[in-house]
Parts: C-alpha cells; sequence; structure tokens
C-alpha cells in the first residue's frame, strides 16, 4: 500500500507566539514493500512526520496519500489563511471530509504506528487481552481478535505460558514485544515505528530487528524512524534524512553512507563497520561495498575477496 | 487534548509584566468585589457591569485569549442548569410577585434576579482567574502564594512545603498533558475512538487512557523524588530564591489602583449609594 506525500506543512501551536513549523514541504513516496529508515536529530520532525501517515495529525497544509485514502489540506489552509480558493470545490470538499473522519480508522487499521516507547500502552490485566485490544477495535470478533493476537504473539517470539499473566510483571524487553504485538495484530499493511530499539539491550535490539526483517518478508512495509546507523545499514533499503522539518537526503543506505560530503555536513556518523570497510576499500583491498551490512557480513566479504583474488 | 483553563500565553505585556503578587491581591480583590452586594438589583447590575468593562479593559491589555474563555464557560452549562433548576423549585423566600409559573411550580422574579446574581458573578469570576491564569507563570503564582501564606508560618503551617508541592503539581500539568496525549495517540493507533462511540465503548476506551497515564505518573514521581534527594533537597532547611522580585513603578501603580477600587466597592456596599436615586431615576421595584 503505498503513501504519498505532497507538499506537506505542519505548525505545532499556529497562530500562538509559541508556534514551530516542524514539517516543511515534505515530498515523499513509499512504496509497497519497502524497509525505509528516517534518519534525523531529536526535534527534526520525525515522529510528526509518522504521525501524519496514519492520520493521528493532519498536514497544517498539503496532501498525504495512503493508497486510496486522500487528506488534502491545501484548501482548508487557503481557506484559513485568506486565499484564493476554488468556491465550487469548497462544498465537495466539505462532504469529503466528513466521510473522511468517519474513515480514519480505516486508516489506522491499515497504517499500524508503534509509538516510542510503547510498553506504556499497555493497560490490560493479562497479555492475550491487551494484544486482542486493538483488533477488537476495528470490529473483530472475540476468537479472530485472540486468534491474531496469539499469531503476533508467536511471532514477537512469547509463548503460550505469557497469555494469562500480567504485562506489568513482564521484563522491559518483552513488554515492548508484546505492545508491539498489540499493533502486528492488526494485521496491518503498513508497519510504522518510532525508535523501536530505544531502551533494549543489545539482545532485544537483535531479536527486534529480527522479527521487523521477518514481518518485512511477509509483504509488510516497513517505515522506521531510528537513530542507530548500525540498524540502517543492516536492515534498511532506503535512508531519509530530516534537519529542522525539511528533507534534506534520500537515498539508499549504502549512498548515503558514501556521501562523506553531506555526511560531515549535518553530523552523521557513519556506522564504524562501514568507516572501516571504506578504509579498507581505499587501501587497495578490492570489496563490494553492497555486500557490507554488519561485521560478519565484513568478515565474509574479506574472505571472499582474499580467496577469490589469490 | 484541550486544557483550557490556567495555560500561560507567552506575551510580554504589561499586564504579563506586574508583579505576580500584586495580581494575585488584585484577583482576591475583584473576587471580593463580586461578591459583595450593592443594595438594589439594579445597582448591582450597575457595578457588575463597572467591573466588567475594566476586566474586559485588562483583557485587552493582557491580550488575553476570549476564546479561551468562552471554552471555560461552555463546559459550565451542566452547573448552569443545575442552578436553575435548583433556584426555581427551592426558593429562599416564597415572596414577592410571581413571574409565570409551569405548571404547579411558580417562578418568581427574586429567584430569577438570584440565579441571574449566580450566573453573573460566575462568569465574572472566571474571567478574571482566566486572565490570572493566562498571564502569570506557574512558577510566579507559586511564589507568590507563597508570600500571601507567609503569616501563616507562625502558627506552624509548612509554608514551603505546600508551596513546593503546588508548584510541582503546577509544573507537572504540561508533562501529564503531553503524556494524556501521546497515550491517546498511541491507543487511537490502536482504533480507541475517543470521541464517538457508546458509553460501555467510551468507558473502556477512557480506562485504557487511564491505566497507562497512572502508571506514567506513579514512576515519574518517584523519579523525581530520588532526583531532587540526588540534589540534596531538604524540605525543612531554609530557602532562598532564585529571581530577586523588581519592584516598577507599575507595580506602585496597581498597588494603589487595587486599594482604591477595594476602598470603593467598599463604601459601595456599606453606604449602599443608590445611583439611580441620586439621578432621580425612579424605577419599578422588583422584590
Amino acid at each position: 500500500m503505498p503513501i504519498e506525500l505532497k507538499h506537506v506543512f505542519y505548525t505545532y501551536d499556529e497562530g500562538l507566539p509559541s508556534s514551530r513549523e516542524a514539517l516543511s514541504d515534505i515530498n515523499l513516496l513509499f512504496k509497497d514493500h519497502c524497509f525505509t529508515a528516517l534518519i534525523g536529530e531529536t526535534g527534526s520532525g520525525k515522529s510528526t512526520l509518522i504521525q501524519h501517515l496514519n492520520g493521528l495529525l493532519l498536514p497544517t497544509s498539503g496532501i498525504v496519500q495512503v493508497n486510496d485514502y486522500v487528506i488534502d489540506m491545501t484548501l482548508e489552509y487557503k481557506k484559513k489563511h485568506g486565499l484564493p480558493t476554488d468556491v465550487i470545490n469548497t462544498h465537495a470538499m466539505k462532504k469529503k471530509h466528513k466521510k473522511k473522519q468517519k474513515d480514519i480508522k480505516t486508516l489506522r487499521k491499515r497504517v499500524g504506528l508503534v509509538f516510542q516507547f510503547p510498553e506504556y500502552q499497555i493497560f490490560e490485566e493479562t497479555v492475550i487481552k491487551d494484544v486482542s485490544y486493538g483488533p477488537k477495535n476495528f470490529g473483530a470478533t472475540n476468537e479472530e481478535a485472540i486468534a491474531s493476537a496469539k499469531r503476533a504473539l508467536a511471532l514477537v517470539g512469547i509463548d503460550h505460558s505469557y497469555y494469562e499473566r500480567s504485562p506489568f510483571e513482564l521484563s522491559g524487553g518483552e513488554k515492548r514485544r508484546v505492545a508491539i504485538a498489540g499493533i502486528i495484530a492488526l494485521n496491518p499493511d503498513v508497519l510504522v515505528l518510532d525508535e523501536p530499539t530505544v531502551g533494549l539491550d543489545a539482545g532485544g535490539q537483535a531479536m527486534l530487528m529480527g522479527l521487523l526483517t521477518e514481518i518485512s518478508r511477509n509483504g509488510t512495509s516497513i517505515i522506521l524512524a531510528t537513530h542507530d546507523m548500525d540498524v540502517v545499514l543492516k536492515y534498511a533499503d532506503r535512508a531519509i534524512v530530516l534537519d529542522q522539518g525539511k528533507v534534506i537526503s534520500d537515498s539508499t543506505p549504502l549512498d548515503l553512507f558514501q556521501n562523506s560530503e553531506f555526511l560531515n555536513k549535518s553530523s552523521l556518523e557513519p556506522p564504524k563497520v562501514f568507516r572501516f570497510a571504506l578504509d579498507l576499500k581505499k587501501h587497495g583491498l578490492d570489496i563490494n561495498l553492497n555486500n557490507i551490512k554488519d561485521c560478519d557480513s565484513l568478515a565474509d566479504e574479506i574472505i571472499r575477496v582474499k580467496s577469490g583474488v589469490k | 487534548m484541550n486544557l483550557t483553563l490556567g495555560k500561560f500565553t507567552p506575551f510580554n505585556t504589561i499586564i504579563h509584566k506586574l508583579d505576580s503578587r500584586i495580581k494575585l491581591i488584585a484577583l482576591i480583590v475583584f473576587m471580593v468585589s463580586v461578591f459583595l452586594s450593592y443594595g438594589t438589583p439594579y445597582m448591582n447590575l450597575v457595578i457588575y457591569g463597572g467591573i466588567f468593562v475594566i476586566l474586559l479593559f485588562i483583557s485587552l491589555l493582557g491580550r488575553v485569549s476570549f476564546l479561551q474563555l468562552f471554552k471555560s464557560l461552555k463546559g459550565l452549562w451542566f452547573m448552569v442548569l443545575f442552578i436553575i433548576v435548583l433556584n426555581i423549585f427551592l426558593p429562599g423566600k416564597t415572596s414577592g410577585d410571581v413571574a409565570f409559573s409551569i405548571g404547579n411550580v411558580k417562578v418568581y422574579y427574586l429567584t430569577i434576579i438570584n440565579v441571574s446574581y449566580i450566573l453573573v458573578r460566575l462568569i465574572l469570576v472566571m474571567m478574571m482567574t482566566n486572565i490570572f491564569t493566562s498571564t502569570t507563570k506557574p512558577m510566579e503564582m507559586t511564589s507568590a502564594l507563597e508570600w500571601l501564606f507567609y503569616p501563616f508560618k507562625f502558627i506552624g503551617l509548612p509554608i514551603h512545603k505546600i508551596a513546593m508541592a503546588i508548584s510541582l503539581a503546577l509544573r507537572f500539568i504540561p508533562t501529564l498533558a503531553e503524556e494524556t496525549e501521546r497515550i491517546m495517540k498511541a491507543q487511537a493507533s490502536r482504533g480507541v475512538d475517543f470521541h464517538q462511540g457508546k458509553i460501555k465503548e467510551k468507558i473502556k476506551a477512557i480506562i485504557s487512557l487511564i491505566i497507562p497515564l497512572f502508571m506514567s505518573a506513579f514512576l515519574t514521581s518517584g523519579e523525581l523524588a530520588d532526583a531532587m534527594e540526588a540534589r540534596g533537597y531538604d524540605p525543612d532547611s531554609k530557602r532562598t530564591r532564585y529571581r530577586a522580585y523588581n519592584w516598577g513603578f507599575n507595580d506602585t501603580f496597581g498597588v494603589i489602583l487595587s486599594a482604591a477600587f477595594l476602598a470603593g466597592m467598599i463604601v459601595l456596599a456599606v453606604y449602599q449609594y443608590d445611583l439611580f436615586n441620586y439621578l432621580g431615576i425612579s424605577l419599578p421595584k422588583l422584590s
């Protein structure tokens, strides 16, 4: 399910002295089956952008199109600021707007959004109840909801001995996985995650990213906001860099990390593995940077080159 | 989530710059004058009208949003209804002229007047507090309260602890509001609808908000206590103030104005001057 953003602007506290433009003229297209990483410093607009993808925030101006579902705020913006509008369109827009409010729930089912520290959204007495809460909200029967909850929990590696336990007595990593299962249980076409690995130990991070890879292999698009360049290099097939509400780079991770001029300017740190690989290449080892994902693949590549050439 | 009451608007007007203690005193002065009685209903009407105009003027000076006021008034309709019903069915005095009757229930002029007094006072008080809260930072508010309560220290009231508790509570309103919004959004992503739905669904929606909110509030308060202790906070020790008050001309002016206003109102209330009588205008007696 493709998601397209056209000239999206978003301003917090519009009209107040504390107003702040969080997004400014964002034009992006997220294609099907993508694994996209959104990179940017705190306050660069990542989280704001993410909330536009399932209609939690409506743009101040601009168009968000998710498959055939359109949120068009250009007209509202023009009216608000007294810009000339097409009068005939206004009425149709109003009608559409009403319908939109109703439909926004279906949008949220199709674009699953996992917030930062999602473990705070847990509230039910048992794990299985909490995970099946989402599907039930979207109209599934109790049996269906529990079935999809079980599927989601199996996917995140929570077995049935946990089902009847209170989610509040689980460890931090387990809680996070239960919370993510709560979104996966909705069976979304696009899964959007805001810094899912923050606060997890190395094992938990690897497990979570493995899970996301598996979900993405099943045909779900993944959009991931992250600080972690290792994650970007290893998993993403596209890296979008945001800075002060603007897209300043949109390429594959490989191109991004090779563009040293850009990296210097934007204070992004390429992963250590990748820098090491670049140095190796610079000093004459003919490795294929496309194959470098992490330490293991670098080692494999070195072995391949060494044994293949000589 | 819209927290209308007590939202500070960061402008830099003369009202914003006024010493918070004076604003607090002026607030009390205005409240007292609204609840005084000035004789005949006509006289009260004139005085309330006067206070309304003054408040309007102050609102304009402080760039206070009227929208916010209307929003907070909108939430009061149930209370208004309650007051009206209670006053109609339980009139204090069953004397005077009957204005009209609904079935067997007689509605007296006096009742109507009483109800309108309550409503007018309510609106005026909300206007005042709205001005105070939108032009005074929460921290300034607390220090003003602490200053005002200072005399109670001598009868053993832990003023500082109370002030600290209030300022912490105020400090965490925005944090909690932010947290609420975050959890609401997270639950909305799970298909919770906070605006529509049946009562049962709504209750469930609220539960899905309240439980996580409490969890995080308890967590935060524990962390805050640890952080305060780590920085050597001792509730019993003597404290100094970070920001010194700069007493300016405007502040003196504000004090004089408030004092004069209060004095005038008290004089009006005590002597019950009837302006209309004085001007020779005769109006129909109402009670």
